[in-house]
């Protein structure tokens, strides 16, 4: 247990640093959010990083760690364009990060009463 | 473990009852590519929303009338990449109808087919008696409680497939624009309760359809256009409705602003024809699937992506498709951007469906 405890915390803090050294800047919520769209990341996974289906798995809320975002972006798993940084560096993938970490909490499938009802029997 | 994958397999109503009898038979999972009606959408053997995971870990792959086997068997990354969907060693085995005529490479996308290990020229719905008549005599007894135990694990998936899309349609349910199963799931809401036809293909919807709502019957989804033709979904659709009339179906079709730019003069058809269609326009403001594919390659070249949206995004001005329909005299709605409005606008627009008459609801929407 306290070493798990230990390696998360250790984690997080890789993360946080990671994310520090790739802006060497804070992270900028509103020029994410205008990158977010201006590189078209909406297309395939909604103007809120709510996912887009098939065409793009949802980023928000609670996103991924930073570095997997970064690694998704530069060698990208399966049929997603790669953002190399000659098109995207890294201080935007930390605001694009930020704003995608500033997206709220939206409704679960509970407190909405056609989906609740939905049954697979 | 053997995966059945069905792209236009079923032709007739029987085709849907083979299939199931198969899957049920072996309890092996099926992937429906959407491009028809083949199987429930329900089943708990309808796998469709991980098929791909399960073609990774199958033994045997049979592939029932494959329009496209290459991007079946093949995994294509970002860069243009191709690795196999199987595991080393697994069978890949077709059925298609396709084999018995002559072929040339554009009925391959311009794509050298996979390699498939045993590949029958035949009609999948004709063949499918005869194969599973084979599969029950060659079944030993020894099997039964293992195929059983395999067709719970797959129940319990598909209801975990059903929670997890529910999750995944919560988020961005009040998102403006309109989110893709927010749409869809206002639309079952008004049709539910309905005899349905949706004669529109779900593939630029993500197939929220399926991985919510509840069909098993043949009519209840036309399926796609085949050839990735465009243009295709407004006129087409307006001729299943007219087929589904007599039988006193709602029709209700999902067309792309796009699609419908190519043809708009169908709305007229629609109205002096007086053929009972709800048409919503998933209005996403440009030629989406183009969009994509150019980020793709536009990022692959390291060009950056400023200028994917020329000749692509539908906007500046931004069309209003409620007065286009209403100025060829069917009864319209919108252009719709608050998620809360959608429902009330859908509701009136079957109501002067129900009456015979067509209409169009235009709806502001996300990508996807």
């Amino acid at each position: 247990m306290r070493r798990s405890v230990i390696s998360s915390v250790l984690i997080g803090a890789v993360i946080v640093a990671a994310t520090a050294f790739a802006a060497d800047k804070p992270a900028n919520v509103a020029r994410g959010k205008q990158l977010y769209m201006a590189t078209g990341c909406y297309q395939c996974h909604g103007t809120r990083g709510e996912g887009g289906g098939g065409s793009g798995p949802r980023l928000a809320p609670g996103p991924m760690p930073y570095q997997g975002l970064l690694i998704q972006l530069r060698k990208p798993r399966a049929r997603m364009p790669v953002y190399t940084a000659v098109v995207m560096p890294d201080a935007d993938v930390a605001d694009i990060y930020a704003y995608l970490q500033s997206v709220p909490k939206g409704k679960t499938a509970a407190e909405i009463p056609m989906l609740k009802a939905l049954s697979a029997n | 473990m053997a995966v059945i994958y069905a792209d236009r397999a079923a032709r007739t109503p029987e085709g849907i009852k083979l299939l199931v009898e198969l899957a049920e038979v072996l309890q092996a999972p099926v992937g429906d590519s959407s491009n028809r009606m083949n199987f429930p959408w329900r089943h708990p053997l309808n796998q469709s929303r991980r098929f791909r995971n399960l073609l990774g870990e199958a033994d045997v792959a049979l592939a029932l009338e494959p329009g496209d086997p290459f991007s079946l068997f093949t995994r294509v990354d970002g860069r243009g990449n191709t690795q196999s969907s199987l595991k080393p060693g697994a069978k890949k085995i077709t059925i298609s109808s396709v084999e018995l005529a002559p072929k040339g490479n554009y009925q391959d996308l311009q794509r050298f087919a996979s390699e498939v290990d045993l590949a029958m020229a035949a009609d999948a719905e004709a063949t499918l008696p005869m194969l599973i008549e084979e599969v029950k005599r060659q079944l030993p007894a020894s099997r039964k409680s293992a195929i059983e135990a395999r067709g719970k694990t797959h129940a319990e998936a598909h209801r975990d497939e059903l929670e997890i899309a529910k999750e995944a349609a919560a988020n961005g349910w009040d998102d403006s624009p309109i989110s893709m199963p927010r749409m869809c799931m206002e639309l079952y809401e008004q049709i539910k309760g309905e005899d349905w036809s949706l004669v529109s293909p779900s593939a630029f919807q993500s197939n929220w359809p399926q991985a919510l709502w509840t069909a098993d019957r043949h009519y209840q989804y036309i399926g796609g256009q085949g050839a990735a033709g465009i243009g295709y979904i407004a006129p087409a659709t307006l001729g299943a409705a007219l087929a589904n009339q007599k039988h006193g179906r709602l029709s209700v079709s999902i067309v792309g602003d796009g699609d419908l730019m190519f043809g708009p003069g169908i709305l007229w058809t629609a109205a002096h024809e007086r053929i009972p269609l709800l048409y919503i326009v998933h209005n996403n403001r440009c030629y989406h699937m183009e969009i994509m594919q150019l980020q793709v390659i536009a990022n692959r070249r390291q060009r950056g992506i400023d200028r994917v949206r020329i000749g692509c995004a539908i906007d500046d001005p931004n069309i209003n498709y409620a007065m286009m329909a209403k100025s060829m005299g069917v009864y319209s709605e919108g252009p719709i951007e608050n998620p809360r409005d959608l429902g009330p606008a859908l509701k009136r627009a079957i109501a002067v469906v129900k009456k015979g008459e067509p209409a169009l609801v235009d709806v502001v929407s996300q990508g996807r």
